[in-house]
């Protein structure tokens, strides 16, 4: 590559971002009306025409510059290039730009910690969109499958440390592992949490263990399907009334995971919860 | 069009001699020349061998003269061609002219959830109306049946009668079928049948048109006809056949392919999706976002309610890029899940270019063969950052074509392709199709 078509390259895609830019404020761009008003995290319309013109053009020559750009962007700041990667998937329409991000996490090879401290501060967002894209990129480092529940070891050590330093345990991180695994998150938030009693412990434990026991004699035929063990009734009385706002929260959120559990007297009551998060989630699986 | 064609054929048929063989009158109903109960192109063409013939000296042609005027001419064409296809049983024997009702029954692919999206709503076409295979295919309806999209497993009926308000009743041949004049079985919308056969049908004075809905009441597969008769007579004006369904196909997109009412032709897993739903499949077509990395999901959900509560016992699977992730990951759960769910088989599965489905962002090759499929169809081709972020499905063991698959690139049609255009050669699509339906039963 010589150098007059190195600089001709860079004018034409300094002019394929300077006319997008006019484009985009021109149209007000659907995806600022969309992620930014709802995001903690603001939009940086540089990086958005870079992806948006990697994943549009048919340029091949173009789409080298292009990579090198988002290379630049990660040298600057790795965690930013994340997040804005994250809201252009979220507005994303096609199969291309969805999976801009698996390629750009690949090709640079952004560790699983990276990502997720990255995602941290935007998962409380409330917009759908964006949440179900955080919500479909953490899953790449939960490792699960039909046959092997999720892992959460890497929230737990980012929950313990908040724990330990008495900080505020990341509220839509917590959320997003009772939505994904109930079980598995009352678990993680248990060994996070520093409880030490063996007593404490095993009440947790045991409540888990009978409710899952419940469901795999489900899934696997040995009760009905919509049987409902009298045993799980009445650890999740028990749990709905545990001092712990995490081990509360396990209640509504199982019962939205298995509807077969839902109890209205235990719903309705939850409801009224000393904690948002868990009178939130009581409100969400009625 | 059908007069048309009659019409062309009516030109040539001067050429043919009228048939031979004698009695007094029309012996059968009039244009069933042939008396063997349906006005169809042998009918026709004896009666195109009669035109200009006189009806009372040429006694094979008595059932010819329509209108009873005593010539067979352009007159009695137009009343044979609405009769064409259909048994009037209220023709006079005498042929006045006063020809009866014609039927017409028009059966329609099935429902998903409150209508037919992501499907167009498809009738069935008249040729395939009893085609055991081909034809109008029903989901068994029982007590226990969870319907996870709500109540769909009606197939939707139209009665078109000529002239209009004319007294129709239904016939079944065995009562698995059920119909409703409503679509979610509203108390007191079911039509009741007495010795399989109904009343006249609540067809209003000017009302040319009825819609029915037809239900598989039974945990017996097998097939079952609906006829629609005059209610005073066991002549059949016009039938429909149902077979009810024994499998379920899924159809997964790829990341950001999400169905849409008309498919994009695009989205090369939808367009399969389609081409089996019209062939009498009970086809479902997903998002690949429905499919979690456990299997779990919408997808999940309606294959265990057809294999625990519609007696389905073959399961057909496949998708592009991560809807073939999915697809592995929807098998593998059906798979471990066996045991809870009764007693099925996993008979066909298909990846294009599979691409694995832990995440949003899992960019990973999926070259892990669905768990105890019985056939697995392979494409493939070889993903370059700058073309595709080197996104490409692999080789996979024991995957047809044998031994894994197909590498689009080394065809022809496939050479240079890349990941976001190998779903949409008709190659593939056509191979998937073919294989589908030879691995499965409806």
């Amino acid at each position: 590559m010589n150098l007059n078509n190195t600089t001709h390259r860079k004018m034409r895609i300094a002019w394929l971002i300077y006319a997008c830019f006019a484009v985009c404020f021109v149209s007000g761009w659907a995806i600022a009306d969309e992620a930014q008003s709802k995001s903690p995290v603001a939009l940086n319309l540089e990086m958005q025409t870079v992806f948006k013109e990697l994943t549009t053009t048919e340029d091949a020559a173009a789409r080298e510059g292009l990579w090198n750009q988002i290379r630049q962007f990660d040298r600057a700041d790795r965690s930013v290039l994340i997040q804005q990667l994250t809201l252009f998937a979220s507005e994303s329409t096609s199969t291309r730009s969805s999976m801009l991000t698996g390629a750009v996490i690949k090709q640079f090879e952004i560790s699983d910690t990276d990502v997720i401290n990255a995602l941290l501060p935007m998962m409380d967002t409330d917009a759908p969109k964006l949440r179900k894209q955080i919500k479909g990129t953490l899953a790449e480092f939960e490792d699960q499958s039909a046959s092997r529940p999720p892992d959460f070891s890497t929230y737990r050590e980012i929950i313990a440390a908040a724990f330990r330093e008495g900080r505020d345990i990341p509220p839509g991180l917590v959320k997003h592992m009772y939505e994904v695994d109930p079980g598995i998150a009352l678990l993680t938030m248990m060994r996070a949490s520093q409880m030490r009693t063996p007593d404490d412990l095993q009440e947790i434990l045991w409540a888990e263990h009978v409710v899952s026991e419940s469901v795999w004699k489900k899934t696997h035929g040995f009760v009905e399907r919509d049987s409902v063990d009298q045993d799980v009734t009445d650890e999740l009385q028990r749990l709905a009334g545990h001092g712990q706002w995490w081990v509360r929260l396990y209640v509504p959120a199982v019962m939205k995971h298995d509807p077969t559990f839902k109890s209205e007297n235990l719903l309705d009551a939850l409801t009224q919860d000393s904690n948002t998060d868990v009178a939130q989630a009581a409100r969400d699986a009625q | 069009m059908r007069t048309l064609a009659l019409l062309l054929a009516f030109i040539g048929g001067f050429a043919l001699g009228p048939p031979v063989y004698a009695g007094d009158g029309c012996p059968f109903q009039c244009a069933d020349l042939d008396g063997d109960g349906s006005i169809d192109h042998t009918d026709y063409e004896s009666f195109a061998a009669c035109l200009s013939e006189d009806p009372q000296s040429v006694q094979a042609c008595a059932c010819a003269d329509l209108d009873g005027d005593n010539r067979i001419d352009l007159r009695d064409f137009a009343l044979f061609a609405r009769l064409f296809q259909n048994v009037s049983d209220e023709v006079s024997p005498g042929c006045t002219g006063a020809i009866g009702s014609t039927v017409n029954l028009t059966a329609y692919r099935p429902q998903h959830g409150t209508g037919y999206a992501p499907f167009t709503r498809t009738p069935v076409p008249d040729q395939l109306e009893t085609d055991s295979l081909l034809g109008p295919g029903i989901r068994m309806n029982q007590p226990g049946d969870a319907d996870p999209q709500g109540e769909d497993d009606l197939i939707e009926v139209t009665l078109d009668v000529d002239p209009p308000g004319a007294a129709l009743a239904l016939r079944r041949d065995q009562d698995t079928l059920s119909v409703w004049t409503s679509r979610t079985k509203t108390p007191g919308t079911e039509i009741v049948f007495v010795d399989d056969k109904t009343g006249s049908l609540p067809i209003g004075s000017t009302q040319s048109t009825l819609t029915l809905w037809v239900e598989w009441a039974s945990a017996v597969p097998g097939t079952a006809a609906l006829t629609a008769e005059p209610p005073d007579s066991p002549v059949v004006k016009d039938e429909i056949l149902f077979h009810a369904f024994e499998s379920i196909v899924v159809a997964l997109g790829g990341e950001n392919q999400p169905t849409s009412v008309p498919v994009d032709p695009n989205h090369g897993s939808f367009v399969v999706g389609i081409a089996m739903y019209e062939v009498g499949f009970d086809v479902h077509m997903y998002d690949e976002d429905v499919v979690g990395p456990d299997g779990s999901g919408a997808a999940y959900d309606v294959v265990v309610d057809a294999i625990v509560n519609r007696q389905v016992d073959e399961v057909a699977i496949f998708g592009y890029s991560h809807g073939g992730g999915s697809t592995y990951d929807l098998t593998d759960r059906l798979d471990i899940n066996r045991a809870g769910l009764g007693l099925f088989s996993i008979s066909y599965t298909s990846y294009v270019d599979g691409v694995g489905n832990n995440s949003d962002v899992d960019t990973s090759m999926e070259t892990r063969r669905p768990p105890s499929s019985a056939f697995h169809l392979n494409h493939y081709q070889h993903g370059t950052l700058f073309e595709d972020f080197f996104l490409d499905g692999g080789p996979v063991a024991n995957s047809n074509p044998p031994p894994t698959g197909l590498d689009v690139e080394t065809t022809p049609w496939g050479a240079s392709s890349t990941h976001f255009e190998v779903d949409d050669f008709i190659e593939v699509r056509s191979l998937m199709e073919s294989t589908i339906d030879s691995s499965i039963s409806r």
